[in-house]
């Protein structure tokens, strides 16, 4: 485009923009950093934030860059002191609103380095526990700012999480209303399920009348939580990973679309699926499938690891050479006719085109078929008659249609992402008709944006397309066309012939679509399609009359009976299935995250996507099997099979496949018109379409993605209970399961939770320093919690704990006369207290409540307490008053300086200090980096020094040594155990740097335990209904 | 003199304010005691809008004559009709006395609050039947838009309305025809025309009293200014709050659609245009003009940044014209009468005249219409008949939440655009409120700030958070804990809130903060170092006192006081138990004797104040 080039300066700088482009734009595209958030490219301005004002000369005030227009000759101010100092101010009301101990800290550097391991606690206040830790826009503006401080009141939001809605969290306390993610729900993805409600200082993002997510027509797309500015907003089964740098750019394979998205792994395990421009299609956006269910299914337990073959009837693992040689073995005792591939829709080209090879070189067998619904027929049809001899525009123009017809198409569910695009078409003026067949609803949010819905029989839909057609000539037209496969065979190829020899072949701006459901139906097609012309429904007929014997499949059968009459079964799958009965070895392979290879996309472009995770154990790429098969079948006789990577396959399906030629060259020939067809005026139609595709279709090598994703399965079924509106629902009866019973259990302050449970027992025998061993159920992990109050007479202990990863997040799921399974207790050693003089107590986050039953004791011996107690902000306070009726002095210190003094635990230690305070012995309790500060300022002054250390607890009896740690005596390392010899341990003796790496050992397991563990909804529903 | 009974009318004012002091019994027992008298074939009856003197309704006024009665009681009904209607006789307990001269006046038009008007825009008030529209046509009323259709081409009308000089009258005073020019230039079609009568300042009522005394001049109005920059749809949005207006707007509309002023093909012209009504939901940030679009897009009403402006790119992004009630109200007349003949009303920058909302402390609260440049002092003392009780004047605040105050020392300025905007205040719409001397001023700048902070649309940073810092600093310098740092974070975020803010509810947001600072420092001040409150509003900053002299131990107090703070046994004297004392107020206005004074905490600086006796 050669639009004309104009001139204006920004900063005295010279530079080019184009007509219609704001300040803003022109600035980032000149590479100057100006100071915005809530700017989003695709979006209309907003100019909420106020921090991109700028100052063009010869005007008053200050515009927003954002939304002011760049004009020829403009003279433009980005910094400067007056704007700078303005930018500030605003900065410090925004950040007068949000939690930002984590931005002002002076340990913020070193906390990295110290931090727990996965701190996943439910509410983020700052610091570690934000998800936003390493993206935080908040951070770059403050640090650009150079903002240190903060003189101006500090009025947190204190909204409770929300977070039973499926694969992402809500924390509103954190939003800063930017308004991105109500702009990209509604304006990009015409969703709208979130807006803004009440005003002033309560306005904040909600679903309207406080319903889940789930409730509401959310898609669970993501776009939310992607534009998410700050911690607000973040996907709940990965925002404890730690987004690191390590990502591979890559494509989605659970479509065809292929969108594009950044990778993230950690340690080669897939942590998260962030989407990327790369795909000027999907264009940073994604679906629920691609944004949140991919890291969930791949890293799924259940994935095969090992290949097996069946001993005695039941399958076991093996090695690959003792499989591989076990296949060739076996292979050799059947004649080339006998044998079958099928390949699988979701294969890239390279392992398909391996296993073609494979098959047509070493077996000297033509029976491959791509596995695929019945009717294959209509894909021979299709290419036979328009994909090579017609060319497609690219489908992300599809926006700048005239009109756009969709037949039997349910974007919304298949290719939500295709929906955006829709919507921008119908925004701009496009026609969009719906053209289905009858018993095919579609979804509301497909029917938001159609000028007209029409339910049709098979031959109203075929008279409407004739009788129609002149209304869309000479316009820009795209045809949508889904659940090809689903459509009867002979129905399918008549609509084919109509729609190419009636719109698309005579006009010359009319593009017909076909969606596939699949990855790359395609791309496995075109490489088969040249030498083996067997549909799939040929060679199931022929296994059906004996005429197979071996069949080699790269995904499982539905009829898994089929198989019943196979002599050799040969699977090779990334999940096991019903067909395991049948098989004779299983292959594992690696999901497309795993390998790297490509995939024909929608528009019929060779996408190559990127290993992005190691494979779970030994599974394989499907290519590298086949190489490795293929070179033990040959016996070494051919050199054919010596490929290093999927790339050198490709080069070879370049050369050898014409179809794939003209697409590396991106050149469509034309070849001109097909005859003129002949439709059946009465003709019978086979079958009746099938229901409409639905979420839990969605597949990927034949493996239902709901069946792995707990959440995703979640909303399937909550949808199917609301419609259904079962009432007669009854809550769950409280299961006795013990004779521990909750009394209370109440959330004190963000995270952290008072839990009063009735054991008499152990309320007898109590002393200070104690601690329980909880199991909320039989399947928990044993959780060592301090007791903090007992009360012999009502027989019940109180234990204040912080909500910090997944088992301190299902005791927050306790409710008041629900019963735990267990309590194993007091354990530890007592702590006794003398008259020292002064005693310091010193407690951070969950050290607050531990260190109450110490405070009674001392004081009761009748020494001077001085208590100090840390946290990240004012709000996370709890038990103040019961310290302050305790202590003789109490310090606060905040890291933001919303009570008390700004700064750590050392801060407060160092005021009491300098004001010559004698202390005799002092106590910590908190995270590992409070005790470690605290220990080192007490050790200059020496004074004897106690903290309580966490570890990881499995028995609680020093036998099986998960809490072993180092103490370091006269220079000698020594080794005890938290359980038996502790939990108190001198300070100044601890080996910290020890302790901090043997808790982090657990972080990745702690991580896939979120990714397994569905959402509440449901139950929530259940509640409710009832009520 | 003798008038024949039969051209009498009896008119009743019906406008909200009347209407609330109960004008429809008034109007029952009218048309009942008629009846019985057997007049009411002879006698009409006639409904009005508000005539704007709401001080003193429920009225009545009998043309032909003119004699306006005031403050009446349908007890009072019977006089008028056998006392005045059939024997002629004037009631003289019931006429309105000047409290200057102290006599009385008969005539509507003697009555000084009147008489110092200048009414172009409000003169059909009070005077007809406003869901009549014959009445309004008598009266002069759509020649203007019969004489624009067949006379004018578009830009004819633009130039015209240029030429008047007429601004525009929802606060901003941008030149109304230059507005239209640049919509009627803009490209793109359809276009819209909008009448913002979402009025939502506090205090305010100028628009909804012409909505409900005089709707057909804004359907007039709005069809001249359609016709000027080619729209053929419009939209007039009300809030909710105002039901009699929506009711009254939806009558005439039908009535001026039957009688073709809209609709298709209007009076033969060829030119079509509709007018729908919306109600808007009582959000003040809606009367902002992109707001409003976007509520009646159906959208939450939050304002867009500009550029694009509404004359490019307004509602469905299509070039719209926005304009206030009056605006459009004012059309009429000036087409009538000629460009000229308004220009020459009013001042050089300023013309024609301007509707206040004249409330607080003020003897004559009503509707006042005069021309652009009379003094505030005028406006007061003249026609506001000054301050009740004798008390000092202190204030005027202009504008509304997005004004400021003005002190006594600038009563004598005139009221134009400028004049007021360089005393850190702004014309508004025309809702103006008197303070007297009791009136805290920090108190004022946290009413108002309250006000703008919970009606923040939330989109904007600094108007969201800074108003709310704003309000929580002002909190504390009446609770008497604030500090000189508070002080001066104050005026910085109310600096930063101005200069920063998306839209116009925000950028004036501080001004009742930022005038106050600068005429009545000393208040701020003594607030956070003195901790005392010299208008002895602010309640942590006082105390009631019971004078040991003063007091009977009558007990009145003790049975008011609801909290049960005052001791004391009977006839002996009383006191307060400070800490149980919720400041109601209820002791110092019951007590018969007097004996209660508000203390200053800190200064003991007692000031008695006195009991206003009924009224």
């Amino acid at each position: 485009m050669a639009a004309k080039r104009k001139f204006l300066y920004i900063d005295e700088t010279l530079v080019e923009f184009n007509e219609g482009q704001t300040i803003l734009e022109v600035a980032k595209e000149s590479q100057i950093y100006i100071p915005t958030l809530c700017y989003i490219k695709e979006l209309l301005p907003y100019g909420g934030c106020r921090l991109c004002l700028v100052r063009v000369e010869g005007t008053k005030g200050f515009p927003p860059a954002c939304s002011t227009p760049a004009e020829e000759g403009m003279n433009i101010l980005t910094n400067g002191k007056e704007l700078q100092d303005l930018r500030r101010e605003v900065m410090k009301l925004i950040m007068s609103e949000h939690p930002h101990s984590c931005i002002v800290c002076n340990n913020r550097s070193e906390c990295e380095d110290l931090k727990r391991p996965t701190n996943k606690s439910g509410r983020v206040f700052g610091c570690f526990s934000c998800p936003n830790n390493n993206d935080c826009d908040l951070k770059a503006v403050t640090d650009y700012l150079g903002l240190k401080t903060n003189e101006y009141e500090l009025e947190y939001k204190n909204y409770s999480l929300e977070r039973d809605d499926p694969f992402f969290e809500r924390d509103y306390s954190l939003c800063v209303l930017c308004g991105k993610c109500v702009r990209v729900c509604n304006e990009l993805r015409g969703i709208g399920a979130i807006n803004f409600i009440n005003r002033g200082h309560d306005t904040r993002v909600s679903t309207g009348v406080n319903q889940l997510h789930i409730e509401t027509n959310c898609q669970f797309c993501g776009a939310c939580v992607d534009v998410c500015p700050t911690g607000a907003l973040s996907s709940k089964n990965t925002k404890w990973s730690n987004r690191t740098n390590n990502y591979v750019n890559s494509f989605c394979n659970f479509c065809n679309i292929g969108c594009s998205f950044s990778y993230y792994n950690s340690n080669g395990i897939l942590t998260d699926s962030i989407p990327n421009e790369i795909n000027p299609l999907s264009n940073g956006q994604a679906c629920v499938i691609g944004r949140f269910c991919a890291p969930i299914f791949n890293n799924n337990n259940e994935r095969l690891r090992y290949p097996m073959i069946k001993k005695n009837g039941a399958l076991t693992p093996t090695t690959w050479d003792e499989a591989f040689r076990y296949i060739s073995e076996k292979l050799k005792l059947f004649k080339p006719e006998e044998i079958a591939f099928l390949l699988s829709p979701d294969l890239s080209n390279e392992s398909a085109y391996l296993i073609n090879k494979f098959a047509n070189e070493s077996l000297k067998t033509n029976q491959v078929s791509l596995l695929s619904d019945e009717n294959i027929n209509n894909l021979y049809d299709f290419y036979e008659k328009y994909t090579i001899r017609s060319s497609r525009r690219p489908l992300e123009n599809i926006d700048s249609s005239n009109w756009i017809l969709l037949i039997n198409s349910d974007v919304q569910i298949s290719h939500p992402v295709l929906l955006i695009k829709i919507k921008q078409a119908k925004d701009n003026g496009a026609k969009i008709i719906s053209l289905n067949l009858n018993n095919y609803e579609l979804p509301f949010e497909t029917k938001k944006l159609v000028d007209e819905e029409l339910a049709l029989t098979e031959k109203e839909l075929i008279d409407y397309l004739v009788e129609n057609k002149t209304e869309f000539r000479n316009q820009k037209g795209s045809i949508i066309f889904g659940n090809l496969m689903k459509l009867s065979d002979k129905f399918t190829k008549d609509l084919i012939d109509l729609l190419l020899n009636l719109y698309v072949l005579p006009e010359k701006d009319v593009n017909l679509f076909p969606l596939w459901n699949r990855s790359n139906t395609e791309g496995v097609f075109q490489i088969i399609y040249e030498k083996n012309r067997n549909t799939s429904l040929e060679l199931f007929q022929k296994i059906r009359d004996g005429k197979i014997k071996a069949l080699y499949l790269t995904e499982r059968v539905k009829n898994a009976e089929l198989l019943e009459n196979i002599d050799l079964v040969i699977l090779q799958d990334i999940f096991p299935s019903d067909n395991f009965k049948y098989a004779d070895v299983v292959l594992p392979s690696c999901s497309f995250l795993e390998q790297s290879g490509s995939i024909l996309n929608s528009n019929l472009e060779i996408i190559t996507s990127e290993q992005a995770a190691y494979p779970p154990d030994k599974a394989l790429p499907d290519w590298k099997i086949l190489s490795d098969l293929a070179k033990i079948v040959d016996e070494g006789t051919f050199q054919t099979f010596n490929y290093t990577d999927s790339n050198e396959i490709l080069e070879e399906i370049v050369e050898k496949n014409r179809f794939f030629r003209d697409r590396s060259n991106s050149k469509l020939k034309d070849l001109g018109k097909i005859e003129q067809i002949h439709l059946n005026p009465n003709g019978s139609y086979l079958k009746t379409p099938e229901k409409a595709y639905s979420l839990n279709s969605i597949e990927y090598r034949g493996e239902k993605i709901s069946n792995r994703v707990s959440d995703l399965n979640e909303i399937i079924s909550f949808r199917q209970l609301k419609e259904s509106d079962k009432k007669e629902e009854k809550p769950e009866q409280v299961k006795i399961i013990s004779d521990y019973k909750v009394i209370s259990n109440k959330e004190i302050a963000p995270n952290f939770y008072e839990l009063v449970i009735e054991v008499p027992l152990i309320a007898k025998k109590a002393k200070p320093g104690n601690f329980v061993i909880l199991m909320k159920d039989e399947q928990s992990e044993k959780t060592p919690l301090t007791i903090s109050n007992w009360d012999e007479s009502k027989g019940t202990i109180t234990i204040y704990f912080q909500e910090a990863g997944f088992s301190t997040k299902k005791f927050t799921e306790l409710k008041d006369g629900d019963y735990i399974f267990s309590v194993v207790g007091p354990l530890g050693n007592e702590i006794s207290f003398e008259k020292y003089g002064t005693v310091l107590l010193g407690g951070g986050c969950y050290g607050n409540g531990a260190i109450l039953p110490l405070a009674k004791a001392a004081k009761k011996m009748g020494n001077k307490v001085i208590i100090i107690l840390e946290s990240r902000n004012r709000n996370l306070f709890y038990l103040e008053e019961q310290f302050e009726e305790i202590a003789d002095e109490m310090v606060y210190c905040t890291s933001d300086g919303s009570k008390g003094i700004q700064g750590k635990i050392e801060d407060g230690l160092k005021y009491l200090l300098d004001k010559g305070e004698k202390i005799d012995r002092s106590y910590f309790i908190g995270c590992n980096m409070m005790m470690k500060n605290a220990s080192e300022i007490t050790r200059l002054y020496n004074i004897p020094t106690y903290v309580s250390l966490s570890t990881i607890m499995i028995d609680g009896t020093g036998m099986c040594g998960g809490c072993r740690l180092t103490l370091i005596e006269d220079g000698k390392e020594i080794t005890k155990f938290a359980c038996v010899d502790g939990p108190i341990f001198d300070g100044h003796k601890v080996n910290w740097e020890s302790l901090t790496k043997r808790s982090a050992q657990y972080k990745e397991p702690e991580i896939l335990v979120f990714q397994n563990h569905s959402c509440r909804a449901i139950e929530k529903m259940k509640v409710s209904n009832f009520n | 003199m003798t008038i024949p009974i039969s051209l009498r009318k009896i008119v009743i004012c019906r406008g909200t304010g009347c209407n609330s002091l109960n004008a429809e019994a008034l109007n029952n027992t009218v048309k009942d005691l008629l009846q019985e008298y057997d007049l009411s074939n002879i006698i009409k009856i006639k409904s009005t809008g508000c005539h704007g003197f709401c001080q003193v309704g429920p009225t009545i006024k009998i043309e032909p004559e003119n004699v306006f009665y005031i403050k009446l009681k349908p007890s009072d009904i019977p006089d008028i009709i056998e006392k005045h209607l059939i024997k002629g006789e004037i009631v003289e307990r019931l006429l309105y006395r000047d409290p200057k001269t102290n006599k009385l006046i008969p005539n509507i038009d003697e009555i000084p609050f009147f008489k110092e008007q200048k009414l172009i825009v409000t003169q059909n008030c009070g005077k007809i039947d406003p869901e009549d529209i014959k009445e309004y046509i008598d009266n002069g009323g759509y020649n203007s838009l019969n004489k624009v259709l067949k006379e004018f081409s578009p830009l004819e009308v633009i130039a015209e309305i240029k030429k008047s000089g007429l601004r525009g009258r929802g606060g901003s005073g941008f030149l109304t025809g230059q507005k239209w020019l640049f919509c009627h230039e803009a490209q793109g079609s359809p276009k819209y025309l909008i009448c913002n009568a979402d009025e939502g300042d506090p205090g305010a009522f100028m628009d909804r009293s012409i909505l409900e005394s005089d709707p057909h001049s804004v359907i007039e109005g709005m069809v001249i200014a359609a016709y000027a920059i080619g729209a053929n749809l419009g939209y007039i949005y009300i809030r909710e709050e105002y039901p009699l207006a929506i009711k009254r707007f939806s009558t005439v509309l039908k009535q001026a659609k039957e009688n073709r002023y809209l609709g298709k093909n209007i009076l033969n012209s060829g030119f079509d245009f509709d007018i729908d009504l919306i109600k808007g939901a009582g959000a003040f940030v809606c009367g902002e003009e992109t707001a409003l679009m976007e509520s009646i897009m159906g959208k939450r009403g939050m304002p867009r940044p500009r550029p694009p402006y509404p004359a490019n790119s307004g509602l469905w992004n299509k070039p719209t014209n926005i304009n206030n009630v009056k605006t459009f109200a004012y059309l009429p007349k000036i087409i009538e009468k000629g460009a000229e003949w308004f220009s020459s009303i009013g001042t050089k920058d300023a013309s024609g005249t301007i509707v206040i909302a004249l409330t607080g402390k003020i003897n004559n609260s009503g509707l006042v219409e005069v021309p652009m440049g009379t003094t505030i002092r005028k406006v007061v003392y003249d026609i506001g008949g000054g301050i009740p009780n004798n008390k000092a004047f202190k204030a005027i605040q202009t504008g509304g939440p997005s004004g400021g105050c003005i002190p006594k020392e600038y009563l004598d300025t005139p009221l134009d655009y400028h004049h007021l905007t360089d005393l850190g205040s702004i014309m508004g719409s025309g809702g103006f409120i008197v303070l007297d001397e009791d009136t805290c001023m920090v108190d004022l700048a946290h009413y108002f700030i309250s006000f703008t902070q919970k009606e923040s649309c939330g989109k904007c940073a600094p108007c969201r958070i800074g108003t709310r810092r704003m309000l929580n600093i002002l909190t504390k310098i009446k609770e008497g804990t604030a500090s000189i740092e508070d002080l001066r974070s104050l005026e910085k975020i109310a600096d930063v809130v101005k200069k920063t803010s998306l839209c116009g509810l925000g950028q004036t947001a501080p001004n009742p903060v930022l005038t106050t600072l600068k005429y009545f420092r000393n208040e701020y001040e003594a607030h956070i170092c003195n901790k005392s409150c010299p208008a002895l509003v602010c309640e942590n900053l006082f105390e009631y006192i019971i004078s040991e002299q003063e007091c009977t131990g009558c007990d009145v107090c003790t049975n008011n006081c609801s909290s049960k703070a005052i001791v004391g046994e009977s006839d002996k004297t009383h006191s307060i138990v400070q800490g149980l004392c919720t400041k109601c107020g209820l002791c110092f206005s019951s007590c018969p004797y007097n004996a209660i004074s508000k203390e200053s905490k800190n200064h003991y600086q007692t000031v008695r104040l006195a009991i206003p006796n009924g009224g």
